[in-house]
């Protein structure tokens, strides 16, 4: 039988597939990188105008952890390892805190390390499950808006039998006419509510959350149509936890219209996983 | 939406000393859709996941601190996968990071796939030279047109169609193309 020159594009690209597919890292692996670039970008962005900023930061992380561990036993929610993720560490080191970022230099300088550190004692990050879309429930809550920018927290719920843990940045794709779509998330300073201007990041923690308690994101979105064309509307977000492999699906009852700004065809920026709610009153 | 307020968000202020937010989050919301086919071409150059993981997050930072460089108009797909491809060429793992990989637990195993069918592709990737292997990743793999494996490769179209073909020869024969198909 003889054979086409598509006959041959097929069966190698198959072959491609089959041998390369499972060493590719997979959407976690792309959060990292995503996190670490924002992180950088964020990082020289402060470097260069807010100088001092992570002094604040730490400060502000320390007091948080106080507020959260004191809470923390009520709500069935703790915080076990606590560092400014600003300064461009890898969620893989599991809780280790990272050299402070030197706030005289004027651009970022070297990556870091994309290989774990070799640390031997174990951490809640290892000796607790990550947190997966499979057992969370979520919906919307706190929802506010002011000067066209909307925010909101996201409850996610831990329905499963054991605790779980997660530290870091939820992956959020949003659902349009049945369609997942990416969304260009940020994690800036630039956010109006969830910072307040204040040009600090909010702090990121690693989370426990037992069978039945909740953790937050949140996160706060342009909605005003700055562009010719109309925003999209979604239906849902998707959100997938920081370490884990499946989302969780969020109604927006009354449909998200995404629009952009700051020179992003969408801008939507995220809050890390926490403790406590971002918008409660 | 949850507000009828229609005034607009403040513009991005520009950060003293170069660089503004407005820039920084448009290049990252660009950036993002194509971290995933990064880390398959990363996958497919280096062969190995860790490495391709350290390659992506390298090139991405590359390409964020060089993004004042890129053309107005040009597309950043060819333009950060030539970065990737660069970065791969250059990413040699220290002594250091071998003893740190040799520490990680093993990747679990992939559901349906086949080993020994993997390994095979790995293997006949791997003794292709690195030019060829790029450009047949990129047609195959990523499968982008040859205008932008040319781009990518860094090479003239004509010579991204040569090297495709000859890798097509070289993994057709070694993967045994022909009797694999009915």
């Amino acid at each position: 039988m003889s054979m086409t020159p598509d006959d041959i594009d097929r069966a190698l690209s198959a072959r491609l597939a089959t041998g390369v597919d499972p060493i590719v890292p997979g959407q976690a692996a792309a959060d990292r990188i995503m996190r670490t670039v924002a992180e950088r970008a964020a990082g020289g962005r402060r470097a260069r105008g807010f100088a001092g900023g992570s002094g604040a930061g730490l400060r502000a992380a320390l007091l948080a952890a106080v507020v959260a561990l004191l809470v923390g036993g009520v709500l069935g929610v703790s915080v076990v390892a606590l560092h400014d993720r600003s300064t461009g560490g890898n969620p893989r080191q599991g809780g280790q805190v990272p050299p402070p970022v030197a706030t005289q230099t004027p651009t970022p300088t070297a990556s870091p390390p994309a290989t774990p550190s070799p640390a031997a004692t174990p951490t809640l990050a290892t000796a607790v499950p990550p947190c997966d879309g499979a057992t969370l429930t979520a919906r919307l809550a706190d929802q506010r808006g002011a000067a066209g920018t909307d925010g909101a927290d996201i409850v996610l719920h831990n329905a499963g039998t054991i605790a779980c843990t997660m530290e870091g940045y939820t992956n959020v794709q949003a659902l349009s006419n049945g369609h997942a779509v990416q969304l260009g998330v940020t994690h800036s300073i630039g956010g109006t509510v969830l910072n307040n201007n204040n040009g600090t990041l909010p702090v990121t923690a690693l989370v426990a959350v037992q069978p039945g308690a909740d953790a937050y994101v949140a996160f706060e979105y342009s909605s005003v149509n700055s562009g010719p064309t109309q925003c999209p509307s979604y239906t849902a977000l998707l959100i997938t936890p920081p370490q884990g492999q499946h989302s969780v699906t969020v109604p927006a009852p009354n449909s998200l219209i995404l629009c952009g700004g700051y020179g992003a065809s969408i801008w939507l920026d995220e809050a890390p996983v926490s403790t406590t709610a971002y918008f409660a009153s | 939406m949850w507000t009828t307020d229609t005034r607009q968000p403040a513009p991005p202020a520009a950060v003293p000393g170069g660089g503004d937010r407005g820039s920084d989050l448009s290049f990252e919301a660009e950036l993002r859709p194509l971290i995933i086919p990064a880390l398959r071409l990363a996958a497919a150059m280096r062969l190995d996941r860790q490495d391709a993981e350290d390659a992506v997050q390298e090139a991405a930072l590359r390409a964020w601190r060089r993004q004042d460089n890129r053309r107005e108009g040009t597309d950043l797909r060819p333009w950060f996968l030539a970065i990737v491809a660069n970065q791969c060429r250059e990413t040699r793992r220290s002594r250091w990071a071998s003893v740190l990989r040799s520490a990680d637990p093993p990747h679990p195993p992939v559901p349906g796939a086949d080993p020994i069918a993997a390994l095979d592709v790995t293997a006949a990737l791997r003794r292709l030279p690195e030019t060829i292997r790029l450009a047949v990743v990129l047609r195959y793999y990523l499968d982008l047109p040859f205008e932008e494996v040319a781009s990518v490769s860094g090479c003239s179209l004509d010579a991204a169609k040569s090297r495709v073909r000859r890798g097509v020869q070289s993994l057709g024969a070694a993967l045994r193309l022909h009797e694999a198909l009915p």
